[in-house]
C-alpha cells in the first residue's frame, strides 16, 4: 500500500500539534521558528503524501519530516539560546527550577535533547525514537538516562 | 516516576508552553503545500486576543468579570461521536440516540456548539464550550492533551453562575480528606475570572500555601503541596483582596481545630439560592400499550409515552435473591441496532429497591433538562440487573439477572453481549493480565486449558473461530488473539500485544469493557 489521504495527515496535525511544536522548539531553540517549522513540515507531508510507504506509521514519517526541517532550520540560524530565553524572566511564578533546567537543556548534546523531547512530548516508545534518531533501542535508553541524570541534577541543586 | 521526575516534566512543560500554545492553522499548511511560501503570523491572532483580554482584565469591567473572549477556536469535528451526540442533544433539547447515527441534528452541530481552547499546560488542555440551544449552556472541561477523545468529562451550567462575582473560580481540583483530617491533594486546577490573579490553599493555621498564578484564565499546580490538614481554597485579585473562599476540609474532624475560615456557610461569597430546577413530574397517563414480554417469571409492559411496568410477583426465587441485595437493583429498557459491524445501544437505567411492581419512566421526556437522555419506545428489550461483582466463569454468568427481549434484535443483542462479556472478563482477569505481561504466555494459557478443558482451548490460527461457550486463543510472534463466538454466529476478538497490557485490536464495541 502507498500514499495516504490528506484527512489522515490533518487528523495527526490537529491531535498532535502541541507535541510537534514542542519538539521542534527543542531542536531549533526558538519557539517562533518551531511553529513555522511544523507548518512547513506538514505542508511537505501533504505535498509528498503519495510517496508515503506503509512500512512504518504515518505519524513516524511526519515526525521524521519535522525533525529534519527543525535541524535544517537550526543549522541555518545557528541560534544558541533555548526556548523562551529571550522573553522569559529567569524565574517565573516561583518556578526556580525552570531556569536551571533551561540552562541544562541548552547544554545537552543535540541527540540527548531530541530524545528527551521525543519521549516527554511525542510520547514515543524507545523503538520509535531509535528509528527517528537512527540509533539502536539500547542507545535510546542510555541517552535518556544520561539526559535525565543531568536534568535531575539541575533540579536537585535548586531544591537543596 | 519519582517526585523529581514529575517536577522535571512540569519544568519542561512550562518551558515550551509558549510554543505549544501556538494556534492551529490547517489552512496555512494547505496554502504552503500548494506552493505558496506565505508565512502567516500565527502568533498575531493570539496576540490580539491576549490584548483584548488584557485590556478587559485591566479595567476589571462588566457585570461578568470575564466575557470568555479568549482562547483558540477548536473545530467541533474533533469531538468524539459520543461528545457530538451529547452536545447535539443539549442544543436541540431532545435526545439524539446512538442508534440514530445519521440524525440531521448531528449534521447541523457546527453552528450549535462553539469550543475554545483557553490554554494548554502540564499536558492538560482547558476548554470552554458554549452550546446554543433552548437554554444556552456553558460547559468547562479539562482534558489530557493528545487523547483521541477531546474531553473525558465536563461541567456544564446555565451560564449565569461562572464567571461572576459570586463564583469567580470554577475549581476542578482533586483532593480528599484522609482519616484524622489530613487532606491529600493531587492537583490544584481550574478556571478563573479575569479579576482573579492567584489561587491558593489555606492550611490548618490559616497560612496561605501552594499559591498558583492565574494564567489565561486558568490555574494548574501539580506538585509542592504541604502535608497535613488543609482548610480552604481561596482566590485573590490583583490588589491582594480575597475574592473567594470555600471550605475543603471535612468539618469538625476529631482532634483538629474547628475554624470556619470561609464563614458559617463554608463558602464566600455565598451562592445565589435559586435552588435546582426540578423536572416536572411525568404525567400518570401511559398512552397506548405497545409491547409485552416475559422471562424468568417477570413480565413487562411498555407504553407509548416511554413507561415500562414490570410485574415481579411470580419471579423465579433464585433471581429474587440476586435482586434483593444491599445495592438495590437496576431497571432499564434499551434500543439496540446492529450498524456497520457493531451494536449501537441507547439505554437509560434507574436504580431502585425491590418491589413486586416496578415502574420505569426512562423513556419520557423531561422539559428543561439540559442533558436530554430519554430513550423513547419501542424497545429491543428490558432488563433487571443486580449489583454484585463479576469474575470470569463465576456462578452469576454474564447475563443480567432478568433479560426480556422484546424484538429479534433484542434477543440477538443479549446473546452477543453475554459472549462479549465472557471474553472481556477472561482477558481482563488478573491471571490473564499477568500472562499477557509475561515473556512466554504459553505455559499460563496451557494451564487454563488443563484446568478448564471445556471453556478454554488453543486455536490453530488467529482468525480461527472458537466453538460457542469457549474462549479460544492463538499465540503468534508478538500478539495473542483471544476469541469467542456468540450463538448468533458473531465472532468477537481481542488482540493483546505480548509483554504489555496493550490491546491494539478488538471488536467488542460498547458490549463489554476490556483492558
Amino acid at each position: 500500500m502507498s500514499g495516504v489521504a490528506a484527512d489522515e495527515i490533518e487528523e495527526i496535525y490537529r491531535t498532535r500539534h502541541g507535541a510537534f511544536v514542542a519538539v521542534a522548539a527543542a531542536v531549533t531553540c526558538d519557539a517562533g521558528e518551531a511553529t513555522d517549522v511544523v507548518q512547513d513540515a506538514f505542508a511537505t507531508a501533504l505535498r509528498k503524501r503519495r510517496r508515503f510507504r506503509a512500512t512504518g506509521t504515518l505519524e513516524g514519517w511526519i515526525w521524521r519530516i519535522v525533525l529534519n526541517k527543525a535541524r535544517d532550520r537550526r543549522r541555518r540560524s545557528r541560534r544558541k539560546a533555548f526556548v523562551g530565553t529571550a522573553e522569559s524572566p529567569v524565574s517565573t511564578n516561583g518556578y526556580e527550577a525552570d531556569a536551571a533546567v533551561r540552562v541544562m537543556l541548552a547544554r545537552l548534546p543535540e541527540r540527548q535533547r531530541e530524545a528527551v523531547f521525543l519521549r516527554y512530548y511525542a510520547d514515543l516508545d524507545y523503538a520509535a525514537i531509535a528509528e527517528l534518531l537512527g540509533i539502536s533501542t539500547g542507545t535510546v535508553g542510555a541517552t535518556l538516562n544520561a539526559a535525565h541524570a543531568s536534568l535531575r541534577q539541575s533540579i536537585e541543586r535548586v531544591e537543596e | 516516576m519519582t517526585e523529581l521526575d514529575v517536577q522535571l516534566q512540569h519544568s519542561l512543560d512550562r518551558l515550551v508552553r509558549r510554543a505549544t500554545d501556538a494556534p492551529l492553522d490547517w489552512e496555512d499548511v494547505r496554502r504552503r503545500a500548494r506552493g505558496g511560501r506565505t508565512r502567516v503570523s500565527l502568533l498575531a491572532g493570539a496576540a490580539i486576543v491576549c490584548l483584548v483580554v488584557g485590556v478587559a482584565a485591566g479595567f476589571g469591567v462588566g457585570p461578568g468579570l470575564w466575557h470568555l473572549v479568549a482562547g483558540t477556536p477548536v473545530s467541533p469535528s474533533r469531538l468524539s461521536p459520543e461528545e457530538q451526540r451529547l452536545f447535539a442533544s443539549m442544543s436541540s433539547g431532545k435526545a439524539v440516540l446512538r442508534t440514530e447515527p445519521n440524525s440531521p441534528v448531528l449534521k447541523r452541530l457546527n453552528g450549535k456548539v462553539s469550543i475554545r481552547l483557553l490554554a494548554t499546560r502540564g499536558g492538560r488542555s482547558f476548554y470552554v464550550i458554549e452550546v446554543h440551544g433552548p437554554r444556552i449552556s456553558q460547559c468547562l472541561a479539562i482534558a489530557r492533551e493528545g487523547r483521541p477523545d477531546l474531553f473525558r468529562g465536563f461541567e456544564c451550567g446555565s451560564g449565569d453562575d461562572f464567571p461572576s462575582r459570586r463564583r469567580p473560580i470554577a475549581d476542578f481540583s482533586a483532593f480528599y480528606s484522609k482519616r484524622g483530617g489530613e487532606t491529600h491533594i493531587d492537583r490544584l486546577e481550574g478556571f478563573a475570572a479575569d479579576a482573579v490573579a492567584k489561587v491558593a490553599l489555606l492550611d490548618e493555621d490559616g497560612k496561605l500555601v501552594a499559591p498558583v498564578p492565574v494564567i489565561d484564565n486558568t490555574y494548574l499546580r501539580m506538585t509542592g503541596f504541604p502535608t497535613g490538614r488543609l482548610q480552604a481554597i481561596v482566590a485573590y485579585d490583583r490588589t491582594g483582596r480575597r475574592v473567594f473562599c470555600q471550605d475543603i476540609a471535612r468539618p469538625f474532624a476529631a482532634g483538629t481545630k474547628n475554624t470556619r475560615p470561609c464563614g458559617p456557610a463554608g463558602i464566600t461569597p455565598t451562592p445565589r439560592r435559586t435552588g435546582p430546577a426540578l423536572p416536572p413530574r411525568p404525567s400518570t397517563a401511559l398512552g397506548r400499550h405497545l409491547q409485552h414480554g416475559a422471562s424468568r417469571g417477570v413480565k413487562v409492559d411498555v407504553y407509548e409515552r416511554g413507561t415500562a411496568i414490570f410485574d415481579l410477583q411470580a419471579i423465579d426465587p433464585e433471581r429474587l435473591r440476586l435482586l434483593t441485595g444491599p445495592g438495590g437493583l437496576g431497571v432499564s429498557c434499551l434500543r439496540a441496532r446492529f450498524y456497520q459491524g457493531q451494536w449501537l445501544v441507547d439505554e437509560n437505567s434507574t436504580v431502585t429497591s425491590f418491589d413486586s411492581k416496578l415502574r420505569w419512566d426512562g423513556g419520557r421526556p423531561l422539559s428543561g433538562d439540559p442533558f436530554p437522555h430519554q430513550v423513547p419506545p419501542p424497545y429491543a428489550g428490558c432488563e433487571l440487573v443486580g449489583y454484585y461483582g463479576h469474575r470470569w466463569n463465576d456462578a452469576y454468568g454474564t447475563r443480567a439477572v432478568v433479560e426480556i427481549p422484546l424484538t429479534v434484535d433484542g434477543r440477538h443483542f443479549f446473546n452477543d453481549r453475554a459472549t462479549a462479556r465472557d471474553l472481556a472478563y477472561f482477558v481482563r482477569s488478573g491471571r490473564v493480565q499477568k500472562i499477557r505481561l509475561s515473556a512466554d504466555p504459553r505455559p499460563g494459557l496451557e494451564a487454563f486449558v488443563t484446568r478448564f478443558p471445556k471453556r478454554v482451548l488453543e486455536l490453530s490460527s488467529p482468525t480461527a473461530t472458537a466453538p460457542e461457550h469457549t474462549i479460544g486463543f492463538s499465540i503468534r510472534d508478538r500478539m495473542i488473539t483471544f476469541t469467542a463466538t456468540s450463538s448468533t454466529g458473531r465472532r468477537f476478538f481481542v488482540v493483546a500485544k505480548r509483554g504489555t497490557l496493550k490491546l491494539p485490536e478488538k471488536n467488542l464495541g460498547d458490549l463489554a469493557f476490556v483492558f
